[in-house]
């Protein structure tokens, strides 16, 4: 059970740091991003393509970096551009972005399924009876060291307050000097490199394939809304709700399928229940 | 007229296809404090929304120290000497006192000391801010946020600050002590334009022009200024109109 | 489209591919006309998206799963024994049914978070619900065989097309009728259709209904001609690119829609190097369709090439306001002086429909209102206000930003429950009537901000506006019943009479976006106006108009309230105006009302004068008293 356990706030974490990108994407530009999931996974497949080349922890490493990249692009290109547009445009455009990428993804990688070596060998510890693989804390660490020095950006930097106030009122941002540009480049770029951290600690502990980054995505928008679509610490703590209920049903059952039928309940229940979320502040 | 800081001519627009401003003029000199006055809907806040940048006009002009500014962002305009203090809640809900102060000490660009210099003179200003310096700015009372969101705008030292409605929501003997404030900050050199629909902002105006429908219709100087009193009341609640629509129809 | 005499491309193009396709049948080898049928089944089932999110404004990623849903039904229902055509019939009303149920989240939550649950049932439905692992008799697919006579391809592709006529002629019924302009009122403006006689709730729900029949007919007809059917065609890629087909063909606009479905699913079939990258093109046309022509395909096939040669489009994919290029603006808006003079014997035409006895009888007092007080949370919004509104009257509510004014309309049009006090209108109780049931009653209302779909034009919005009128029902309005027809042209009627009325008649096939304000404010008075009102509640009226605007919309208020003989409150900042306006005035402050008189005792009294110049009398003690 605790192995399921483990497996969960692990899994919740990397979901949780993919809702934090969401999340801040959404409070900083008022875009609901449906290629959010999707530009992690185009991170994941570079790295993947330079496996054999560079070392793994290297590979990674780029592969957050295109991330990154893809994420700035998008809100050079077409964001901009949405300005004025409904807010249904919006969904459609990332959406067709979302699709786009991931169609490239599977004409120029195919649709292999596999996994991520982690850098962190095979090894494994023995905790009060329960054993947790070396890749698995390696990666929990970084979920949650990446988790803790964004926050630290975000309050101690310059910069990191510039990000803060422009997410927290971009009006006034304006008004007080902020160029809002920039932060809103920088917004975006970081919610992609999010995204791509998120889809390599995935692809270290389970497979992944085209197809993972909409299955990733729900979970991260459950995730989201069970925070209030707000509150960035909610939404990390939303994505270890999923990530540990998730995991809770498939220690039940073997049913495909049901683990989604899980999170669907959970978003129900988000929305229902608790529009503003568990740590979201009630909008006046 | 080579004083005059800030110069309005003819300024029109307003939101998607609703006119706020029809043909909006006035000028305001260097270390006056000028009021704008006028009730609900007559284009206040649009009128400082547009000199800020934030909304785009749709004719007319916009001069500040003699160069037209109208296509300037509020980033730029903010690196130009222009402050502003927006309407409730003026401040950064999310961040600290301490970084409400900070971001606005920004606009002086990249030293440190400077802004460390200015920082520790707004805490010393503004005691009660100091006192307060970790709590959220949201969790101030009304009073507090606009007295945190004047002293974000002159952390970035403006020659010109400009106030939407400070009054707005406050009791008022604190209606009183803001508009004071502000009457000290005009006093330390910073040109003050002011919208606001509480008369009692004409007791430290030395400038007052009265808006409606989108357009000035009345500006006192000086000593006139006090006298705006008995107009304004006319202004905002008519009496003695040529023509009344309905002459004696249905009376109760 | 008022005529219906002019022929669109769109219509003209569909209409020649389905006969193209009824001509060709006995010449085309098997695996075209698989492919045909294929290709009508699929516009059939992305018609039913259209429905939803072009119509009715309700996004939805997991549409494939309802045409799923349709297609186990349908399959389940053959392999128990039913012959043809019953399983298709019962894979519409299951369609029908599941999905009004996914329609319900819809009621609850707003925007675009319903998307992300439409896309969690599309996931569910592809890896539960369709692999069944319950069933093994599931396993890799349910397999049914079709009917003898069905065998033959053509026989099967005739089927196929005369569903899809039969889809289209359903569509343009929806379209034409109370229904569709419910729906659109739902899409562009569920905040302020409520107050037309819009039931937002229930309408959203038809339209899942509506949806599902569309989707489960698809189904039902993917199940006979794939004789299988496992969950690999209804997955979430299946749904997205529904999503695809309805934006590149310009969500709304039905031949759009129609063709974008056919190239998407025909394309890899017919193109055999295309087939890889056909999903690839469908996932860039989504995503730059809305950037660079949001109307789609619709912008080339809504355009009428017979009968009218102006061009024009209807029916076009909302770009909300504000529109793209501002300085498009003039710089001197145009006030709002209609061409015509108002016709006042028009009075009769748009008099107020028969009420129910009960209220039929004059009286003097058409509103009353005792203690009306409402909390928000912690905030007293509304501390008892009591106020009276006699017939023939024109009453101001005046009083600073925040005294509740808003509120206190929101109460009598229903939008707020009161946690105090009574309203009786005409005598009758409206504490528990819905917002919607106000209009019937004789209670209309103007918004802040205009409560019109800028998308529509006038003529259409005001229309949309007599929805409480429309006597025909649900049904009759879907098969085009006589008494559905007649109750158009009544509607119709109404409408230009009270476009006459009011004087912008010609303003009637303006887009309500295009329009300057002060005719947007005229348009909506009309509106109201063409509710047959008793009681008329005006919020704001004046606001964004210049001077000479104002006055004569002040004017044409008067006039048009002597020929028709409402009475209205009106909202309003501007003192001197509603002095010269109001027969009597209520002035609201922090919840309660201040003071009450004529407009002559109100601007006289020293209490409104401290409210709007902001000096309470107490102010000058606490000076004195050294605070």
């Amino acid at each position: 059970m605790i192995d399921f356990v483990v497996g969960g706030i692990l899994s919740g974490a990397a979901y949780g740091l993919l809702a934090v990108g969401f999340v801040l994407v959404y409070k900083g530009t008022r875009i609901f991003n449906l290629a959010h999931g999707e530009i992690g996974a185009v991170g994941l497949y570079v790295a993947w393509s330079l496996l054999d080349r560079i070392p793994v922890a290297a590979a990674a490493a780029v592969g957050i970096g295109v991330a990154a990249a893809v994420g700035f692009a998008m809100e050079r290109t077409v964001v901009r551009r949405l300005v004025d547009r409904t807010p249904l445009a919006a969904l459609a455009v990332t959406l067709g972005v979302g699709l786009t990428l991931a169609y490239l993804e599977v004409m120029i990688w195919g649709l292999n399924i596999k996994t991520f070596p982690s850098p962190f060998g095979t090894g494994a510890f023995h905790i009060g009876g329960a054993t947790i693989t070396a890749p698995r804390l390696a990666a929990l660490i970084i979920a949650g060291g990446v988790a803790i020095g964004l926050t630290a950006f975000l309050r101690r930097t310059r910069f990191g307050l510039e990000v803060s106030a422009t997410t927290s009122d971009t009006v006034l941002a304006r008004l007080s000097g902020i160029r809002v540009h920039r932060t809103r480049a920088f917004v975006w770029a970081t919610a992609g490199a999010l995204s791509g951290v998120s889809a390599v600690l995935i692809a270290t502990v389970s497979t992944f394939h085209p197809l993972s980054a909409t299955l990733l995505m729900v979970r991260a928008l459950a995730a989201a809304m069970l925070g209030g679509l707000t509150s960035i610490g909610g939404a990390f703590v939303g994505g270890l709700a999923v990530g540990l209920a998730e995991s809770v049903v498939i220690s039940q059952t073997t049913t495909g399928g049901a683990a989604d039928a899980a999170i669907f309940a959970l978003l129900l229940v988000a929305l229902l229940f608790r529009p503003q979320g568990i740590l979201g502040a009630r909008r006046a | 007229m080579s004083d005059a800081l800030l110069r309005v001519t003819d300024l029109r627009t307003g939101y998607g296809s609703m006119p706020v401003l029809h043909g909006l003029s006035f000028e305001v000199v260097r270390g006056e404090m000028a009021v704008v006055l006028g009730t609900n809907g007559v284009g206040k806040t649009t009128t400082l929304r547009t000199i800020a940048g934030l909304l785009p006009k749709w004719s007319g002009s916009i001069e500040f120290e003699g160069a037209l500014i109208e296509k300037k962002t509020p980033e730029q305009l903010v690196a130009r000497g222009i402050g502003v203090v927006p309407g409730p809640p003026g401040v950064f809900r999310d961040l600290s006192v301490l970084d409400n102060l900070r971001v606005g000490s920004f606009a002086l660009g990249r030293d440190r000391r400077r802004a460390e210099q200015r920082l520790a003179r707004a805490l010393e200003a503004f005691p009660i801010l100091a006192e307060r310096r970790d709590q959220a700015a949201g969790s101030l009372s009304g009073g507090e946020q606009r007295m945190l969101a004047v002293a974000r705008a002159l952390m970035g030292e403006p020659r010109l600050l400009l106030v939407d409605e400070a009054s707005i929501g406050l009791s008022p003997a604190m209606v009183r002590s803001t508009f004071a404030l502000l009457d000290q900050v005009r006093a330390d050199g910073v040109t003050v334009l002011m919208v606001e629909q509480n008369v009692a902002a004409l007791d430290v105006a030395t400038h007052a022009f009265v808006m409606e429908r989108g357009r000035v219709v009345r500006e006192a100087h000086g000593d006139e200024v006090a006298g705006m009193r008995d107009e304004l009341a006319r202004a905002y609640l008519g009496g003695g109109e040529a023509e009344p629509v309905l002459a004696g129809r249905m009376r109760r | 489209m008022l005529a219906g005499r002019e022929v669109r491309a769109g219509t003209l193009l569909v209409g020649a591919a389905i006969a193209a396709m009824l001509a060709t049948a006995p010449l085309l080898g098997d695996y075209t006309l698989f492919v045909l049928a294929l290709v009508v089944i699929n516009v059939i089932a992305v018609l039913s998206l259209n429905l939803l999110m072009g119509y009715a404004g309700q996004v939805s990623l997991g549409q494939a799963a309802l045409v799923g849903i349709g297609a186990y039904a349908a399959a389940d229902l053959a392999r128990w024994g039913l012959p043809f055509p019953l399983p298709v019939l019962g894979a519409v009303m299951v369609g029908a049914g599941a999905a009004t149920i996914v329609g319900l989240p819809s009621l609850r939550i707003r925007g675009l978070q319903v998307a992300a649950t439409t896309l969690a049932i599309g996931l569910v439905a592809e890896n539960l619900l369709f692999p069944r692992p319950w069933d093994s008799g599931a396993g890799t697919g349910i397999v049914i065989a079709r009917p003898a006579f069905l065998v033959d391809g053509r026989a099967f592709l005739l089927l196929a097309i005369a569903c899809l006529v039969l889809i289209l002629l359903l569509d343009r019924a929806i379209r034409t009728s109370k229904i569709g302009r419910a729906f659109t009122a739902v899409r562009d403006r569920d905040d302020t259709a409520a107050a037309r006689g819009v039931p937002v709730g229930r309408t959203k729900l038809l339209a899942y209904a509506l949806s599902g029949v569309y989707a489960g007919m698809a189904g039902g007809l993917f199940a006979y001609l794939l004789e299988v059917v496992t969950p690999d065609s209804f997955t979430v890629f299946v749904s997205l690119s529904y999503v695809a087909a309805v934006v590149v063909g310009g969500s709304g606009s039905w031949a759009g829609v129609v063709v974008a479905a056919a190239a998407f699913a025909a394309l890899p079939e017919l193109l055999r190097p295309a087939r890889t990258y056909a999903p690839l093109a469908g996932a860039i046309l989504l995503a730059a369709v809305p950037l660079l022509r949001p109307e789609g395909l619709g912008w080339l096939l809504d355009r009428a090439v017979l009968g009218d040669r102006s061009g024009r489009q209807s029916h076009r994919q909302t770009r909300r306001w504000p529109r793209r290029r501002p300085q498009r603006r003039e710089s001197q808006p145009r006030p709002a002086r209609p061409a015509a003079h108002p016709s006042p014997h028009n009075g009769r035409e748009i008099a107020p429909p028969r009420r129910p006895l009960a209220l039929e009888v004059p009286m003097p007092t058409v509103l009353r209102t005792a203690n009306v007080a409402v909390r928000f949370g912690g905030l007293q919004a509304l501390d008892g206000v009591t106020m009276e509104v006699r017939r023939g009257e024109i009453v101001g509510l005046i009083g600073p930003n925040g005294a509740g004014k808003s509120t206190f309309f929101n109460c009598l049009s229903g939008f707020v429950a009161p946690t105090a006090g009574s309203i009786s209108y005409r005598d009758r109780d409206l504490l528990a009537l819905p917002p919607e049931a106000r209009p019937a009653l004789g209670i209309a209302r103007t918004f802040q901000q205009v409560g019109l779909s800028p998308a529509q034009t006038v003529h259409e919005n005001v229309l949309a506006a007599q929805h409480f009128m429309a006597r025909y029902s649900i049904p009759a309005a879907l098969v085009r019943a006589p008494t559905a027809v007649s109750g158009e042209r009544e509607l119709a009627r109404r409408a230009a009479a009270a476009l006459e009325l009011v004087g912008i008649a010609h303003l009637a096939d303006e887009r309500v976006g295009d329009l300057p304000h002060g005719s947007q404010r005229l348009a909506e008075v009309t509106a109201a106006l063409a509710m047959g009102p008793e009681l008329l509640l005006l919020d704001e009226p004046f606001a964004g108009l210049g001077h000479e605007e104002s006055d004569l919309l002040a004017h044409r208020l008067v006039a048009l309230q002597t020929e028709l003989g409402f009475a209205a409150v009106v909202i309003e900042h501007d003192v001197p105006l509603v002095a010269r306006l109001c027969d009597y005035v209520y002035v609201l402050d922090q919840g309660r009302v201040l003071t009450e008189g004529t407009p002559d005792q109100v601007q006289r009294d020293p209490q409104v004068a401290a409210i709007y110049l902001g000096e309470p009398v107490a102010t000058a003690q606490e000076v004195l008293a050294g605070v």
